[in-house]
């Protein structure tokens, strides 16, 4: 069984007001976004008495657990205690529930795997370079390897598994890869098919920089964006956005490539068939090979895009991941040179690093499934 | 940044809409009903009528109870106005008024020729006394009208109703729009940016009807886009979203009244076409007076390759935004969309398929405006009737 939870509108259009509130409630609470019912009320736009009879139903059906603020932290100061009147507010967690969550997540040259539970920790993680565009039946026996030696190690089984998503380096659209260029073993592709897990298990599949863009959106400083734009830059470049709290899919789910913008007065070969693409300049600054020049021009290639995509987005933040996003100093002063130069002039909008660092598409992918984990625990009809 | 700037609507006013549309389904109803139907809190549901009797779009009456014990029960239900709604189009040298019945439909239109960027008293004056005049060719009264929407050729930061603080339109920075216009009008006026109430038009009246993400190009003596994601207007975290006027075009040099180089505005305008065109029309006369009628031109295969090739100028810049967001479809709008016509769409739709790959390309589908001209004033009208909470009929 396939299907798309939570951060997918039409699907998410039949599922009732109330189910939609308590999934947003349980992210919220586990990331930490929102512990009071105060804060619940803020964020998720609800009325007090709405929050306040679906928190008390959900912890009557063991889904957040509340513990009395901590006396150390209600003793804080006389100051605060003064101001604070009334009875002080619970705090909310979520509830330990049976269950973990997988993420697979593949680039074009690596294969990792990771496992967490339903309260958002990470149990295991391992990564292991590999050729993925050799195509999806070497890679996915590599992946079920892992995947066997990780479970035996946790003590757990397929069985455990709630949701595992599958983060990958090409398009997808509506679970199936459709790659550019030619990548014969991928093409058509439903990676759901591929890994063996029971017929209960949820698998989302995503692609790597929708997934980078999720995990720095629900790991780092900026979960109050309108707008998040990540760039995934090294091994090709991809970006994700992330609006309104969601995934942006676009009309036809093929946000995000961006990878394939023309460079003026550029001739690479692209690895689409095309010339010139700025794919094709970012993977020539990522090989062995690669000279400062071809960091510079990467830089100046990137930065130039990044200020359309400001001009016209606006958003709050942009992320830059990948290897040479996060570890390459003389590729980001050429991006931010030829960003300033290129962009508007009131040149609002910061850039930043990933702060999860290479690991981000990975995070991104594992809350993911925690998401549609909980969803298991609260539609009805599934779990 | 607060959170509630996040949300798509504020707590309120989604309120106010779910009353509004729960009295629309049921006529005249108890507030213990509204509470039934709309899944708010009872003070919610007070809060919310409150305000819509203060915007004139709800009555209340006392229902006569059996009993007679207590508070008399409230009968709540639309008033007898929201029949009626204005646009407000402000270019750069026009403003157009127009009155509309709830259908969208036009009863009133009128339009003054002035230069809006210099005097902004005297485009808020003309926009005030049109509003009036139309009120009053339309045998109603001010009272009857259920939202007046009025878009501005600037983005706008929603949280202060003023343009954001730009070089572009200097006299026009620090205004408090809304409030310039209510005070004149005597009514709450609400403000927008002009291409994001040309995408609306388009949205609900136009080329665009079947469409729930595409953008929006309005394309005159400047350039912007409005952004439709999910069917709403999309203005990103600080109300500039669709500024592509300002993207600079490779190996451009024209000096720019940002302080940039090679924007997309120094290189296509509906001024700039004008006097290339007149080099092929009136070699001796360069300053685009003069010129055939558009149709003519359209027809000159010179002038034709001009308009294509400025297609092509913001076709490829069009291209890298289709890569990232993959719209459904493009709407070119603006005197040039409307003028330039079939060469000038065929321009942006070559660069776009030559530029963005073809998976993408496949999806999006390149169309002139279907409203000629008058998209921005049909999408005051629609974003007033969605204010008043009736939603905008989709013809």
């Amino acid at each position: 069984m396939e299907f798309n939870v939570p951060a997918n509108r039409s699907t998410m259009s039949a599922v009732s007001q109330n189910t939609r509130s308590r999934l947003h409630i349980v992210d919220l609470v586990r990331r930490g976004w929102a512990t009071t019912r105060g804060e619940l009320g803020t964020m998720t736009g609800l009325s007090r008495s709405v929050v306040a009879q679906t928190v008390g139903e959900m912890v009557a059906e063991g889904l957040l657990v509340q513990a009395e603020r901590d006396p150390i932290d209600a003793r804080e100061s006389d100051a605060n205690r003064l101001r604070a009147r009334g009875r002080p507010s619970a705090v909310l967690q979520v509830a330990a529930r049976p269950g973990a969550v997988g993420a697979v997540e593949l680039g074009h040259h690596h294969v990792a795997i990771a496992v967490g539970d339903l309260l958002s920790h990470v149990l295991f993680q391992e990564e292991k370079p590999f050729p993925v565009d050799t195509g999806a039946a070497p890679t996915f026996e590599l992946v079920d390897a892992m995947l066997t030696s990780a479970l035996r190690r946790l003590a757990m089984s397929r069985e455990d598994l709630r949701a595992v998503t599958v983060s990958l380096p090409f398009p997808v659209v509506g679970g199936i890869v459709e790659p550019y260029g030619d990548v014969p073993g991928w093409r058509g592709v439903r990676p759901g098919d591929l890994l063996r897990l029971p017929a209960g298990t949820e698998v989302v599949t995503e692609n790597d920089a929708n997934m980078g863009a999720w995990g720095e959106y629900t790991h780092g400083p900026d979960h109050r964006a309108g707008t998040l734009a990540y760039f995934r830059i090294g091994d090709g470049l991809g970006s994700g956005l992330v609006i309104g709290g969601e995934v942006f899919g676009g009309a036809h789910g093929m946000t995000g490539e961006i990878g394939h913008v023309t460079v003026p007065g550029c001739s690479l070969p692209c690895r689409c068939g095309r010339i010139g693409c700025v794919d094709a300049v970012v993977t020539a600054a990522t090989s062995e090979s690669a000279t400062t020049t071809d960091v510079h021009a990467a830089g100046d290639a990137v930065g130039t895009v990044l200020a359309q995509i400001a001009s016209f987005l606006d958003p709050h933040v942009i992320v830059m991941g990948g290897a040479l996003g996060v570890g390459s100093p003389e590729f980001l002063a050429a991006v931010t040179a030829a960003y300033h130069a290129h962009g508007v002039p009131n040149g609002r909008v910061a850039i930043r690093p990933a702060r999860l660092g290479l690991s981000a598409e990975r995070r991104g992918a594992l809350d993911r499934a925690t998401q549609v984990g909980w969803a298991s625990h609260i539609l009805p009809g599934i779990g | 940044m607060s959170i509630e700037d996040r949300l798509p609507v504020s707590r309120a006013t989604r309120s106010q809409h779910l009353v509004l549309g729960e009295l629309q389904k049921r006529g005249q109803v108890l507030r213990s009903e509204l509470v039934a139907g709309t899944g708010l809190s009872r003070s919610a549901v007070a809060d919310a009528v409150q305000a819509l009797v203060e915007r004139g779009l709800v009555v209340e009456h006392s229902a006569q109870s059996g009993s007679g014990r207590g508070r008399p029960a409230m009968q709540v239900s639309l008033a007898p106005n929201t029949r009626y709604v204005v646009g407000i189009d402000l270019g750069h040298s026009h403003v157009t008024v127009a009155l509309c019945g709830a259908d969208g439909i036009g009863i009133q239109e009128l339009t003054e020729h002035l230069d809006v960027d210099a005097s902004p008293t005297g485009a808020l004056d003309t926009a005030a006394r049109l509003t009036m005049d139309v009120i009053s060719r339309g045998e109603i009264t001010i009272d009857d009208v259920a939202g007046i929407t009025a878009g501005f050729p600037g983005p706008i930061r929603e949280s202060t109703h003023r343009l954001v603080e730009t070089s572009v339109l200097p006299r026009w920075v620090g205004l408090d729009l809304g409030a310039e216009l209510g005070s004149r009008i005597g009514r709450s006026v609400q403000i927008a940016n002009d291409a994001d109430l040309g995408a609306m038009g388009e949205l609900h009246y136009g080329a665009a009807r079947d469409q729930r993400d595409f953008i929006y190009v309005k394309a005159a003596h400047g350039v912007g886009a409005g952004i439709i994601l999910d069917r709403r207007v999309y203005r990103g975290d600080g109300g500039m979203a669709g500024e592509i006027g300002h993207i600079q075009i490779a190996e451009r040099e024209e000096y720019c009244r940002c302080g940039g180089r090679g924007c997309l505005e120094t290189v296509v305008s509906i001024d700039i076409l004008e006097r290339q065109i007149a080099y092929i029309f009136t070699p001796a006369v360069p300053d685009g007076s003069g010129l055939p009628p558009w149709h003519v031109i359209r027809a000159d295969p010179a002038a034709a390759r001009l308009l294509a090739d400025a297609g092509r100028v913001i076709g490829q810049v069009l291209a890298s935004i289709c890569q990232v967001i993959n719209p459904g479809a493009i709407v070119l709008g603006g005197h040039l969309g409307a003028l330039g016509g079939e060469p000038f769409r065929r321009g942006v739709e070559e660069a776009v398929f030559r530029y963005a790959q073809p998976s993408i390309t496949a999806g999006v589908s390149v169309r002139t405006a279907a409203l000629g001209g008058r998209s921005e004033l049909m999408g005051a009208v629609a974003m007033s009737l969605q204010e008043a909470g009736v939603e905008a009929a989709t013809q």
